[in-house]
C-alpha cells in the first residue's frame, strides 16, 4: 500500500455521522485514521456509547444532545470542519461498508484534476456482485428518479462517499433532516451548478452494513420526501 | 354541461391546487390563503345554518345529489388543506430545531478546541 508512505494525509477531514454505530465505530475511524489526520464523528444522540468509541477510535467527536437525522450530523460535521486547516472534505458512512484506499483514490483524483466534488459511484465500471439483486434494482431505481428529479446524470444517487472542496461545503448548506440528504445533494449539485466527477468505488456488504442500512420500505419514504421538499431551498 | 361534471372538476381542482401549493409553497402567501378560505367557510357555514335548504340548492347547481354530500366533500378538501400546511410547518420547525441544535454544539466544540489549545501551550 504505497499510499501509506504519505500518511497521514492532513488536507482532508474525513465526516463520520453516527447513530448507534458503538459495535463498529471504533474499527471503522481506526482504519481511517490510519490514513487520514483529521476524522470527525458526529454522534447523532445515539442511546448507546459511540461517542465514547468513536474516541476511543481517534476521531474529534461532536455530539447531537437529540437524534437530528443522518443529513443533519453531516452538515454539523461540515460545518466543524471548516474551522480545520483542510481543503477537501469527505462524507463517509460509519456502518464500514466503505474503503479508506477509495477515499485515498478520490482524493488523488481532486488534487490531479480539481472538480467540486466528487462522487463515489457503486455502479460505475463493473456491478458489485456481493449486492443483493433487490437492493440492486432499488438504487438502479434511485438513479433514474435521482436524475429525473435533479437534471444531474449520474450513475448512482445515494452513495454516501463523496469527497467536496471547501466551496461546496461552504454552500451546501443541507436542510434534510434524515436519509433524503442525498436525493438533496444531488438537487444542489444540479442548483449550484457543481463541476462533479464519478469514480467506482466498493462498497463491501457486511451482515451488519446490510442490516443497518436503509431498509427497501424507506425508499418509499426517500422518494415522496424528495418530491415534497423541492421547495426547501428557494 | 352534464352537472355532476362541475362538482367533479371543482373537486379534482381543489385537490390539484393543494398539492401544487404543497410543492410550491410560499408560507406567507399559504397562509394568507388559509385564512381567506376559513373567512370564506366561516361565512357558508353560518347561512348554511341559517338557511338549511342552500346546501340542497347549492348541491343542484353543481351537480350533487344531496347537500350533506356537498358538505362532506367541503370537509375532505379543508382536511386535506390543514394537512398539508401542519406537515409543512411540521417539516419548518425540524429544520429550525436542528439549527440550534447545530450552533450548540459547534460552540461547545469551539470552547473545547481553544480549551485544548490552551493547555498544549501550558505544558510546552
Amino acid at each position: 500500500m504505497r499510499y501509506r508512505d504519505t500518511v497521514p494525509i492532513a488536507d482532508t477531514a474525513i465526516i463520520v455521522p453516527a447513530h448507534n454505530e458503538a459495535a463498529v465505530i471504533e474499527a471503522t475511524i481506526r482504519e481511517v485514521r490510519e490514513v487520514f489526520a483529521h476524522v470527525i464523528c458526529v454522534d447523532d444522540g445515539s442511546s448507546d456509547d459511540t461517542s465514547t468509541q468513536a474516541r476511543q477510535g481517534g476521531a474529534r467527536v461532536l455530539r447531537h444532545p437529540v437524534n437530528l437525522g443522518q443529513g443533519a450530523a453531516l452538515q454539523t460535521g461540515i460545518e466543524y470542519a471548516l474551522t480545520l486547516p483542510v481543503e477537501y472534505f469527505c462524507s463517509f458512512d460509519a456502518d464500514g461498508q466503505h474503503r479508506v484506499e477509495d477515499v485515498v483514490a478520490m482524493r488523488q483524483r481532486m488534487v490531479d484534476d480539481p472538480v467540486d466534488i466528487v462522487l463515489g459511484s457503486r455502479f460505475l465500471g463493473h456491478d458489485p456482485k456481493d449486492m443483493p439483486l433487490g437492493k440492486r434494482l432499488l438504487l438502479r431505481g434511485a438513479v433514474r428518479f435521482a436524475n429525473a428529479t435533479s437534471g444531474v446524470k449520474l450513475t448512482d444517487a445515494h452513495n454516501g462517499l463523496r469527497l467536496f472542496n471547501r466551496h461546496v461545503a461552504q454552500t451546501i448548506d443541507l436542510q434534510e433532516p434524515g436519509y433524503q440528504h442525498a436525493s438533496e445533494f444531488v438537487a444542489r449539485i444540479h442548483e449550484l451548478g457543481y463541476a462533479v466527477a464519478e469514480m467506482p468505488v466498493t462498497i463491501r456488504y457486511t451482515e451488519y452494513s446490510l442490516q443497518k442500512g436503509q431498509s427497501m420500505m424507506n425508499a418509499v419514504n426517500i422518494a415522496a420526501d424528495t418530491l415534497v421538499s423541492k421547495a426547501v431551498h428557494r | 354541461m352534464n352537472p355532476t361534471l362541475v362538482i367533479q372538476i371543482l373537486l379534482v381542482a381543489a385537490i390539484v391546487v393543494a398539492m401544487v401549493r404543497l410543492i410550491t409553497h410560499t408560507s406567507v402567501r399559504t397562509r394568507a390563503w388559509a385564512k381567506i378560505l376559513g373567512l370564506l367557510f366561516t361565512v357558508f357555514a353560518v347561512l348554511v345554518v341559517i338557511f338549511p335548504d342552500w346546501t340542497g340548492k347549492i348541491a343542484h347547481l353543481v351537480g350533487v345529489g344531496r347537500g350533506t354530500d356537498l358538505l362532506l366533500y367541503c370537509l375532505v378538501i379543508v382536511v386535506l388543506t390543514s394537512m398539508i400546511n401542519t406537515s409543512l410547518l411540521r417539516q419548518s420547525e425540524q429544520r429550525r430545531f436542528a439549527k440550534v441544535v447545530r450552533q450548540q454544539v459547534l460552540f461547545q466544540a469551539r470552547m473545547e478546541d481553544m480549551l485544548s489549545r490552551e493547555d498544549d501551550g501550558t505544558q510546552v
